[in-house]
């Protein structure tokens, strides 16, 4: 097996000639990581994802989970993967019982014991019906389901999406707890990052179906800075320099966003002798929302 | 730990199926129950005919429209229920293939609905009528077709809900998806030849299954690993659905009419003289360059025959005539030329209809429906009316208007009777009795024939002829045995015998042409009760898709058939004998490829026609009953010197017992009237309007005898 738990090779999805989804996308996830997929609405994370289940057809390149091809192989990888859909449908007609033993016979690692732990943990009760949830307890749910059998692999596909915060935090935390005790690899997209920040190892951005990113967090954060300068005269127009993503003016402020930040970035502003020179750490979120900004 | 995920689908599929399973057992045990129910409730006038009613309408029902239905719904809801792109997700994300989540899902519901199929069985208890299936494997035919007919309906509608998400919608596609494995199922048809053999249709319809199936399957993976352009698809469907249909049509047609034509040159060259005419009524033309389509022209022609206006109403012949010769020019169609229309319209004007018909005719609907039959025969272009008179005459006819030869018999009774021919009329009455099935006695005919009778044997021919349904085997024996008394000369008796024979051959015919030809006159509004319009926009269809090709296709088995009788019976006996034997093997074997033909056109004509035909057939029994019970009434004068005061004095001198009124149930009423009688039924309305017919169309049905 690669170090790489999840592996694709130019994957690209094409639905029409010119309508090209995902375009060469070189994914790496490391095996024991926690990879955190951002990007926009539409940009193709979902199918991307979807690509990585093999619910869906690539147009060309390759897909590697665990050393399987879902394609060619899709029970195989399956089995090893917990997986919660963007809006994730089961079946309403079913009890949560129903649904727990339905899904127990297609895993051989499958473990009442934590799917109880958890239902307990969410408040669910196993004789309710599907159709009865609310919002969050059926993301609760498809949770447990994706947790249940202990699989090598969770890849989840904005399971927060449309969830109040406090359910959103209750969920965050459970798949932090199983990271921590279990230590596995998550593939993990979505666009609310403020949660996942503290425990993501690496961070992908896809932006129209390019992988405009990849890496891990501390080398995102590093080379993508604030920069706060204040002059004592005009803000001088002729500052430009490589990699500005935001540039803001206020009366004598200039604040700007700069990816690849190195030293030689700092000391070339410098050269244009401001009175203040701030440099400041961002946020995942602030890096994502200026990086996808700018394209 | 071994782990059986089938068996967690199968439970999966079964708690999903299970509501619409049991609803299903619920409706039809309901349903069940209903119609004993009406059976107990409405008045029954005729319990034999209501309970044989009741038990087909259940078999009806149990063996095809309920597992059709369910078939529908259980390969659509099913399906449907889990078809959204984030159902499929899901069931998709858990550790098994698509094409297990397929096979558990089909052949699970299949399971579900065969034991629906077996229930209907035995909830909708369906009689075993053998004589239904003229098919060498009756049992075979009765358990296999419901269950591969169900097979068909279900993947067809199962295939539907894959391309079409919407119940509704899909349920309405189902017949232009079994349209167009219809078309992908050519290939096959071409192999095995003309669509006439039992399990030709059972080999066709499985491939069909199989064919939906196979393409369900990758529907269904196409649904699984990408969203489908619904509308794409459905725009193909719909072209595809057009073409394809129409080549459909053009193929069966063509494959059949190259088989007619063979047909009839072959019997043209043993000497039976017949033309695509004589037996399909000319094709109706749609109306393309703003000219008078043929059936405008027909009906034109019609009217202005009826004003007596000639001159034009032989302008719309001719209309008729151009329209029949542009699509078929190779049947014998022609404008018929003024001096032979003349001479149409002498014998319809001076000779005989003009002037005894109508007087003959006016009181008994069936009989002016008979010369309506005969005027309207005379317009078909290329048909002259000295044919069908002559045809009449020597029996040549086609069947359904050898049919009417007994209105003819009737009319030529009573014109004779008129006249005071009494010999003549009553070999005419003798005939008639043996056509009412009145001939139940021996000793009658042998007190008769005797006294009235020196042509005794070619009037009860003529009878077994014109009545096939009369002609048993045990009144063939008896027949025999009258022939064998008779004691002929050898070659006189042998020639005679080949003629029973042909008769026997030729009545098989007749049992099969003649609901076709009943069924054709019916959609083509030959009778006076025209249908409804969206029964007769229907059939309409039916009969230019699917009907008109077919009946070229097993027409053309009959006249080859006909050819053949007459081969045979044109040669005597002793030469025959053997291929005789030959022969009636064969046949048996033509009349059970034609089987899924006549269940075919069964279904139609029951179905669509039911109510018309047992009308129809009512008011003929009752009309034939009312004159054999007239001429019964008038031998009865003839031997006792008086009218008999009531019915019941016919019966043990003349009739064995009295007929039945189909419409009341009871005795006709019979009526001294002045010097007269009256005989009559109380007609379709069941009222007793006194015998009287003009009023209203539904009326009685009578015969009066004047002195």
């Amino acid at each position: 097996m690669s170090r790489f738990a999840i592996e694709t090779n130019r994957l690209t999805k094409r639905f029409t000639r010119h309508k090209q989804i995902v375009d060469n996308l070189d994914l790496k996830v490391p095996a024991g990581s926690i990879y955190v997929f951002l990007g926009r609405n539409g940009a193709g994370k979902t199918t991307t994802i979807r690509m990585l289940m093999g619910l869906l057809k690539r147009t060309a390149g390759e897909v590697n989970i665990l050393g399987k091809d879902p394609e060619k192989d899709p029970v195989g990888v399956k089995v090893n993967v917990g997986y919660v859909a963007e809006r994730q449908r089961m079946y309403d007609w079913m009890s949560i019982e129903d649904l727990l033993n339905f899904s127990e016979s297609f895993y051989p690692t499958w473990a009442g014991k934590t799917a109880y732990n958890l239902l307990d943990k969410f408040c669910l009760s196993e004789d309710m019906k599907l159709k009865d949830l609310s919002r969050g307890m059926y993301g609760k749910l498809s949770l447990i389901l994706a947790l249940a059998h202990s699989p090598e692999i969770l890849i989840f596909d904005d399971p927060m999406a449309g969830l109040d915060p406090v359910v959103r935090r209750e969920v965050m935390e459970t798949i932090i707890e199983y990271i921590n005790n279990n230590g596995r690899t998550v593939f993990f997209s979505t666009h609310i990052v403020n949660e996942i920040e503290r425990v993501a190892d690496n961070v992908g951005i896809l932006e129209n179906g390019k992988l405009i990113f990849s890496g891990t967090v501390e080398s995102l954060k590093s080379s993508v800075r604030k920069i706060r300068m204040v002059f004592d005269g005009t803000v001088p127009a002729d500052i430009n320099i490589t990699g500005i993503l935001d540039r803001r003016t206020t009366g004598h402020e200039l604040t700007l966003t700069v990816k690849d930040y190195t030293q030689e970035t700092g000391d070339a502003l410098a050269h244009f002798h401001p009175s203040v020179f701030d440099i400041f750490d961002m946020t995942l979120e602030d890096i994502f929302i200026s990086m996808v900004k700018q394209t | 730990m071994k782990i059986d995920r089938k068996h967690q689908l199968v439970e999966k599929e079964w708690k999903q199926g299970r509501y619409i399973f049991l609803l299903a057992l619920l409706l039809m045990t309901a349903f069940s129950f209903l119609l004993i129910f009406l059976h107990i409730l409405m008045p029954q006038q005729d319990p034999v005919r209501s309970l044989r009613h009741y038990i087909d309408s259940n078999r009806v029902f149990g063996q095809y429209i309920f597992p059709i239905l369910l078939a529908l719904i259980l390969g659509i809801l099913p399906f449907h229920n889990e078809l959204s792109r984030d159902h499929v997700d899901f069931l998709m994300s858990y550790p098994v293939t698509a094409g297990k989540v397929f096979r558990t899902k089909y052949f699970f519901n299949i399971l579900m609905l065969f034991f629906l199929v077996l229930a209907s069985y035995m909830i909708l208890p369906a009689p075993i009528i053998y004589e239904q299936y003229d098919t060498p494997n009756p049992i075979l035919f009765i358990f296999l077709l419901p269950p591969v007919l169900t097979l068909l309906f279900y993947t067809a509608s199962f295939l539907s809900a894959l391309l079409i998400r919407n119940a509704f919608a899909a349920i309405f596609a189902v017949p232009f998806i079994l349209i167009a494995e219809g078309i992908l199922a050519c290939p096959l048809l071409i192999a095995l030849g003309v669509l006439n053999k039992f399990t030709h249709i059972l080999l066709i319809l499985l491939l069909l299954s199989i064919i939906s199936f196979i393409f369900a399957y990758f529907v269904w993976r196409y649904s699984v690993s990408r969203h489908l352009p619904v509308w794409r698809i459905l725009l193909f469907f719909i072209l595809w659905t057009i073409s394809g249909s129409w080549a459909l049509h053009g193929f069966i047609t063509i494959i059949t009419k190259v088989q007619l034509m063979n047909v009839i040159q072959n019997s043209r060259a043993s000497g039976m003289s017949l033309s695509m005419n004589d037996i399909l009524p000319p094709p109706i033309l749609p109306d393309r360059d703003g000219a008078l389509t043929y059936r405008q022209a027909f009906t034109l022609h019609k009217k202005l025959q009826k004003n007596q206006d000639f001159a034009r109403s032989q302008e719309a012949y001719g209309y008729m005539a151009e329209r029949t010769k542009r699509i078929s020019p190779s049947s014998r169609a022609k404008p018929i030329p003024q001096d032979e229309f003349e001479r149409i319209r002498r014998i319809e004007k001076d000779e005989f209809w003009k002037e005894k018909a109508p007087q003959i005719f006016v009181r008994n609907p069936e009989s002016r429906k008979l010369h309506a039959l005969i005027l309207r025969a005379s317009s078909f272009p290329g048909y002259s009316f000295e044919e069908f008179y002559t045809s009449i005459q020597h029996l040549d006819s086609d069947a359904g208007r050898l049919m009417r030869l007994r209105d003819f018999l009737f009319a030529h009774a009573y014109i004779l009777l008129k006249q005071g021919i009494y010999d003549e009329a009553t070999s005419d009455i003798l005939t008639l009795l043996a056509m009412g099935d009145a001939f139940r006695d021996m000793k009658i005919y042998e007190s008769y024939r005797d006294t009235f009778n020196s042509n005794g044997i070619s009037i009860l021919q003529f009878a077994l002829l014109t009545t096939p349904e009369m002609f048993t085997k045990e009144k063939c024996i008896r027949f025999m045995k009258v022939l064998s008394d008779k004691k002929m000369d050898g070659k006189a008796a042998i020639e005679e015998t080949a003629t029973v024979r042909y008769n026997l051959f030729y009545k098989k015919i007749l049992e099969r042409t003649i609901p076709l030809s009943e069924y054709f006159l019916a959609i083509n509004g030959y009778y006076n009760d025209p249908l409804p319009f969206w029964p007769w926009l229907g059939s309409r269809i039916r009969l230019s898709f699917i009907f008109r090709p077919l009946m070229m296709s097993y027409i053309a088995n009959d006249i080859s058939m006909m050819t053949e009788c007459q081969k045979l019976a044109n040669k005597p006996f002793y030469e025959i004998r053997d291929s005789y034997d030959i022969f009636v093997k064969r046949m048996t074997k033509e009349t059970s490829k034609a089987a899924p033909l006549i269940l075919f056109e069964n279904y139609y004509i029951l179905g669509h026609y039911g109510d018309m035909i047992i009308n129809r057939q009512n008011r003929s029994s009752a009309y034939i009953d009312t004159m054999q019970l007239t001429l019964a009434i008038y031998m009865y004068k003839k031997i006792h010197g008086k009218y008999p005061d009531s019915l019941g004095m016919l019966v043990s001198t003349i009739m064995k017992s009295l007929p039945e009124d189909p419409f009341s149930g009871n005795d006709y009423i019979y009526r001294r009237e002045g010097d007269g009688f009256i005989v009559y039924s109380v007609g379709p309305n069941q009222k007793d309007n006194d015998g009287y017919l003009e009023s209203t169309e539904i009326d009685d049905i009578a015969h009066y005898m004047e002195k």
